[in-house]
């Protein structure tokens, strides 16, 4: 039994388990032992073997690890061992994944909010396959009219729909790190070299800059949120409230809903009378 | 101020900011500039600009990257290491993504069809124009003598503003802004 066990390796044993077709018993027959053991190396195993570190590649360092500790030449430990691995990394791998495919979106999508959207349809519907295109444009029209971050809702929510709540834990760290760590980086240079007189030149040229592009999406916004003339006045006065009386927008928002609200409540009574 | 009381403080403030974050993105403005500019005054009104400015050049959104960004200046600014400050933008981005977690759970776990709910659609049917009127309130407080220092700050403004309306990447144009003031504002 002995001259097989050079050949043993987790990352095979989990492809074999994942095709199972491959899996076969010494000799053609059942081992004494009971347990199912596999057989030698081949050009196929080796092939497999080199998918498997690619699916795994990410988090080689704990797989090898773990194989080093766990090096040993009883074949019960073995396959104990080889079994709970899989159970592990079987669930951890769903959640590793809804970590790194929103990893991905945070750290690749500039200006956030509507310019992640075409991100995140091609990575959740496009190629994950987690919704369809339906369910997507529901989760959008949730995530918009919900407090907080669009990207972060978006997150989360597909996050819960697939793993639960731990899943949109996983999802909504993912999104969160990458523009915290950059931004954090940022922050710590930046605070030093504030008071250089050429990047305070720079951002002189900015600012304007910054309001500008504030500015500019403000007309088509406008249009899909539906203002006409009936409603021009909600956003003028929010605005005027907002920038001259410097009234809280927490109050403003309260208010808005509020309105829309009772305008509804009083809508149904006349109907009803 | 202790510096448990500082962190206290921005972790209010942020859960407020996440919990009343309508609309996401410039929407959200207004309400980081009223707590963190005019109420607790942890950065002043420039400093928020270029937040603004290094948000719009970096990935994630900005109530994330403010959050970092606010967290760590805040508790540096008060004279406390660096390693503190650390900790303050840590707290920030998770102050502002709890309401969003609680909140999307509770979405999930009904599963309301928010989208023909007509009690929803009756108050987004306010809300949404009061968010236009937020992200303009938000370019309207920006525009203050920190932000425009002469007419040259408003070419800039001017051509920024026509080149962002026929679609030019915003960063690009930030980019070439800093050049222009680079050169528009001799030493």
């Amino acid at each position: 039994m002995n001259e097989f066990l050079p050949h043993w390796s987790i990352g095979k044993l989990i492809n074999y388990i994942k095709k199972p077709s491959s899996v076969f018993d010494i000799n053609g027959g059942p081992h004494p032992s009971g347990i199912r053991f596999i057989g030698t190396v081949d050009y196929k195993d080796i092939r497999t073997l080199k998918s498997c570190h690619k699916e795994f590649r990410l988090i080689p360092p704990v797989r090898l690890l773990i194989e080093s500790r766990f090096a040993t030449d009883n074949i019960r430990l073995q396959s104990a061992f080889h079994f709970i691995y899989r159970a592990v990394m079987g669930m951890m791998h769903q959640y590793w994944e809804l970590f790194l495919t929103f990893f991905k979106i945070g750290a690749f999508t500039f200006g956030g909010g509507y310019a992640m959207i075409p991100l995140i349809r091609n990575e959740v519907v496009g190629k994950k396959r987690w919704l369809d295109d339906d369910e997507f444009m529901d989760m959008l029209a949730i995530a918009q009219s919900m407090p907080g971050p669009i990207a972060l809702n978006t997150a989360l929510f597909v996050g819960n729909k697939r793993l639960g709540f731990k899943g949109s834990l996983f999802s909504g760290a993912g999104v969160i790190l990458p523009s915290f760590i950059i931004i954090l980086l940022i922050a710590i240079v930046f605070t030093r070299f504030k008071e250089n007189p050429v990047i305070e030149r720079i951002f002189k040229g900015i600012r304007p800059a910054v309001v500008a592009l504030i500015v500019a999406p403000l007309l088509g916004l406008g249009k899909s949120a539906g203002v006409n003339l009936k409603n021009i006045w909600i956003p003028v006065t929010v605005a005027l409230s907002v920038w001259l009386l410097k009234i809280s927008p927490v109050y403003i928002i309260l208010a808005a809903i509020l309105l829309g609200l009772s305008h509804l409540f009083l809508q149904k009574k006349i109907l009803r009378k | 101020m202790e510096l448990i009381d500082l962190y206290l403080a921005l972790f209010v403030s942020y859960f407020k900011i996440g919990l009343f974050g309508f609309g996401g993105g410039y929407a959200m403005l207004p309400l980081i500039q009223h707590e963190v500019v005019e109420m607790h005054q942890w950065i002043t009104v420039a400093d928020f600009t270029d937040i603004v400015a290094i948000s719009q050049t970096t990935p994630g959104p900005i109530a994330f990257n403010s959050a970092t960004y606010i967290g760590y200046t805040a508790v540096t600014g008060m004279g406390y290491a660096p390693a503190y400050g650390a900790v303050g933008s840590a707290i920030c981005t998770l102050s502002v993504s709890i309401p969003s977690l609680i909140i999307m759970t509770i979405v999930c776990a009904f599963f309301f069809r928010l989208k023909n709910n007509p009690w929803m659609q009756a108050s987004l049917s306010v809300l949404k124009p009061a968010i236009i009127g937020l992200i303009a309130s938000a370019a309207l407080m920006l525009m203050n003598g920190y932000n425009f220092a002469d007419y040259k700050s408003w070419i800039i403004f001017g051509v920024v503003l026509a080149a962002s309306m026929k679609k030019v990447d915003p960063i690009l144009l930030i980019v070439l802004s800093g050049v222009a003031g680079l050169f528009l504002y001799p030493a």
